[in-house]
């Protein structure tokens, strides 16, 4: 069949599809609703699917598997180190998984685990596909307090890197993958910064020179292949 | 007889299946518009299903091509207020499904035919006439799948507002499997149908929409809402009806929904009514109108 499920990364309690969760508020409208969903999270739960590391590599989804993805509060966890497989210690009586050695090279070979998470994902994607990621805002208490968080992003982390470019100033190895954010982003303001909403000058001005301005923020990524 | 539809190119409209049933009826169609590739509901669809429109787009603007029938199938404005149309000296028409929600009404049509009667916000008069939705019996056909074999007990497939989500919990919590949400076209939309014993209805409007005829067609027993403009159409029509009020209903749909689960014969009742509302049939109508117009020339 031509149309693809799309998959829930760390899924956790929100089985889709369902109606849009109060806390989605930036996703688009239609997303959750899309019928076919495939929910995936390393602890079995009531409606998931497929239970697996999503955090070791590689994904054990075939290529071009997905005709779009949703990582909601996932990516910040991501560690720095590349995980194969077939060489994690088991968690939750999730089995090891062998992995060829020309899978495995590469993925050592990426220059980070950050590029590995998203190598898979652009991998197991068809062309053209959208890519929904909806995460802590950088410089906010949200994502500095939490201790399970690895990384700080803003949306400016899913521009660097994330396509071919032989003019940029240093080569990261990202396996090729090939990323492009196709609409503008958006972010929830704290209370305190709701006034900015509507001036998008003075808002990135602040975003840009203050903390906890934003807490959360939405981008969304194409699948170029 | 030659036709130019006028409709933006959706990879998903009601336009689209209208080309097909013209052409099947032995009709030459064209069909012109605004493209929108693989966009549709804020999603992309497989670049296979995109529609892109055809020569018919330089035959209007050069005018090497005479038509004999002009009909605009779209409810935006970037198509009613073509002004291009004021100086057509063939008919042209509306073909509307969206009259529950758009009036069409402009200086330079000649007749409409709208998809709702009871629900329609635009009145009718004497060069307006009913033509209710239905489906496309090539693209839907129905399911070759054994009513026991089918995996979903409910199908419910379309843009998911509350109450129909709220129907859909329902069903689950009593045990029924439902399958739910949008985005699905085509070959999948079929696929799901086809594996459905029942496919749930909801319209917000209680308009009288294609989903009825298509889950029908693919030979589901199909449970909707109250729908005035199907006892207009057909109080015969095997079509399970829920009316009361908004908690009572989804009470009853539910109640229903597991009746039907052992009711195989409402489905093939369902399937045979379902043959005579074919988009074919009302491309019929146009072309019986365009005909009496002429005098009896088509």
């Amino acid at each position: 069949m031509s149309q693809k499920p799309y998959l829930n990364v760390g899924a956790g309690r929100v089985i889709l599809p369902a109606p849009k969760p109060a806390h989605y508020g930036l996703i688009p409208d239609g997303v959750c609703d899309y019928a076919l969903w495939v929910n995936a999270d390393r602890n079995a739960q009531p409606g998931i699917d497929v239970v697996e590391d999503l955090f070791t590599f590689p994904w054990s989804f075939e290529d071009n598997s997905f005709d779009g993805i949703l990582f909601s509060h996932f990516l910040e966890h991501c560690p720095h180190e590349i995980r194969l497989v077939s060489e994690m210690p088991i968690v939750n009586d999730i089995p090891l998984r062998p992995v060829e050695r020309k899978t495995a090279d590469r993925l050592r070979s990426m220059q980070d685990g950050w590029f590995a998470l998203m190598y898979e994902a652009w991998r197991v994607c068809t062309p053209g596909s959208l890519i929904h990621i909806l995460s802590p805002y950088a410089w906010s208490d949200g994502a500095v307090t939490d201790p399970t968080h690895t990384r700080l992003l803003t949306p400016a982390s899913f521009t660097h890197s994330m396509q071919p470019d032989p003019n940029a100033p240093f080569a990261y190895a990202t396996g090729g993958l090939h990323l492009v954010m196709d609409e503008p982003p958006r972010v929830n303001l704290t209370p305190a910064f709701q006034h900015l909403a509507g001036q998008p000058e003075r808002l990135q001005q602040a975003l840009n020179t203050q903390i906890n301005v934003a807490y959360e923020f939405y981008v969304r990524l194409r699948v170029i292949k | 007889m030659r036709i130019l539809i006028h409709a933006i190119h959706y990879p998903v409209c009601s336009a689209r299946y209208a080309v097909d049933a013209f052409k099947r009826l032995g009709h030459e169609v064209y069909h012109i518009g605004e493209e929108t590739g693989r966009n549709i509901w804020g999603m992309q669809v497989p670049a296979e299903y995109e529609w892109k429109q055809d020569s018919g787009y330089i035959a209007w603007v050069s005018k090497d091509l005479k038509f004999d029938l002009n009909i605009v199938m779209d409810s935006h404005s970037s198509v009613l207020d073509n002004h291009g149309f004021k100086f057509v000296e063939e008919p042209v028409v509306v073909w509307g499904v969206d009259s529950h929600v758009r009036d069409y009404r402009r200086p330079y049509f000649n007749a409409y035919f709208l998809a709702h009667k009871s629900v329609s916000i635009q009145p009718y008069d004497e060069n307006t006439f009913w033509l209710p939705c239905a489906y496309d019996p090539v693209a839907f056909p129905p399911s070759p799948i054994p009513w026991e074999q089918r995996e979903y007990d409910v199908c419910c497939l379309g843009f998911m507002y509350e109450r129909r989500w709220k129907i859909v919990n329902a069903m689950r919590e009593a045990g029924l499997k439902v399958v739910a949400g949008c985005g699905m076209v085509y070959d999948q939309y079929r696929d799901i149908h086809h594996n459905s014993r029942v496919a749930l209805v909801s319209s917000f409007n209680h308009d009288l929409p294609i989903r009825t005829f298509e889950g029908a067609g693919m030979g589901c027993a199909v449970l909707s809402d109250e729908t005035p403009d199907l006892r207009w159409l057909d109080p015969q029509a095997p079509i399970v009806q829920c009316m009361g009020d908004p908690d009572g209903v989804v009470r009853l749909m539910v109640e229903e929904a597991q009746r039907l689960q052992s009711e195989p014969e409402v489905a093939e009742a369902c399937q045979q009514w379902a043959a005579s509302h074919t988009w074919d049939h009302r491309a019929q109508v146009i072309v019986n109108w365009f005909t009496a117009r002429n005098g009896g020339a088509a």
